[in-house]
């Protein structure tokens, strides 16, 4: 089990409380799309990926980006328990929609990455490594159930 | 294989780096030590606690060579050839701290260039940073 000390907790808190869930959650989303295109092989079903700006604009898009941030909103809500909190997505994404883990963790990696442009110098080095801890963890939480 | 679009969000982004490369440098060695702590094993010869001054000039010698990479982009693999033997022979970095290294670069470039810090500029500087890393590997085995 992943131990997140009271600092980290706490950095993670502050940022969350400023993030805006709808912005970072669909921008996250979109860039993982447009940089690793393969990721696409999973959203059939979200209708026109066929360019950066169709991309950037499709609702399916954004409506899941914003569906995966609120997530992490629950996460951090339960940092002490993520393999629980995630057990029932992680089966669902095992399961139903058969997605590689390995995309949990670059989706982990754009959300701090667009993070950073949200937040410039206050996402400092301490606070980049809280969140990174947190995706990761939130990552392998996802893919704990799967078999 | 870059395209002319991905060739010139680089040089555009390098633009910004360039004449202060110690300063980025020792932003991106701050981050990755502080994110990924176990990367300090591959700089012992910077101490432990590593100051101000040896981050800026390592990490100005890091970003020269990347600087390098941007002048040379088209031929990537002959002009870090040298490098690529240092890192197969002498430093034997584990190729998957590399993923580590660019992840701390991109941060370091979108909390500089907030919103100016496109998808397109992002998907390139990807590319382009992971394929530094497989030349820089390549000779490893």
């Amino acid at each position: 089990m992943v131990h997140f000390t009271t600092e980290e907790k706490a950095a993670v808190a502050s940022l969350w409380a400023k993030v805006n869930v709808e912005a970072v959650g669909s921008e996250s989303l979109a860039r993982l799309l447009i940089v690793y295109p393969w990721t696409q092989r999973f959203f059939d079903s979200f209708g026109n990926l066929h360019s950066e700006s169709a991309i950037m604009g499709n609702p399916k898009v954004k409506a899941h980006g914003r569906k995966v941030l609120n997530s992490f909103g629950n996460a951090i809500k339960h940092m002490d328990d993520l393999k629980g909190t995630f057990a029932d997505l992680s089966e669902l994404h095992c399961d139903k929609l058969h997605v590689d883990p390995e995309n949990f963790r670059l989706l982990g990696n754009i959300i701090l990455i667009v993070l950073a442009t949200h937040f410039s110098k206050k996402f400092t080095p301490q606070m980049q490594a809280a969140w990174q801890k947190l995706t990761n963890a939130v990552a392998n939480a996802l893919a704990h159930k799967y078999r | 294989m870059l395209s002319v679009q991905e060739r010139a969000h680089i040089a555009q982004v390098w633009d910004l780096i360039a004449g202060q490369e110690a300063l980025f440098g020792a932003e991106l060695l701050r981050r990755l030590f502080t994110v990924y702590p176990s990367t300090k094993v591959y700089f012992r010869h910077l101490g432990d606690h590593p100051d101000e001054v040896q981050l800026l000039n390592h990490g100005q010698r890091m970003l020269q060579a990347v600087g390098v990479a941007v002048q040379y982009m088209d031929n990537l693999r002959a002009v870090l050839s040298p490098l690529a033997d240092l890192h197969a022979q002498v430093l034997r970095v584990d190729p998957t701290n590399f993923p580590l290294v660019i992840q701390c670069f991109q941060v370091v470039l979108a909390s500089h260039l907030q919103g100016e810090f496109t998808v397109e500029m992002q998907a390139a500087w990807d590319k382009f940073l992971t394929g530094i890393a497989v030349v820089l590997t390549e000779k490893y085995r």
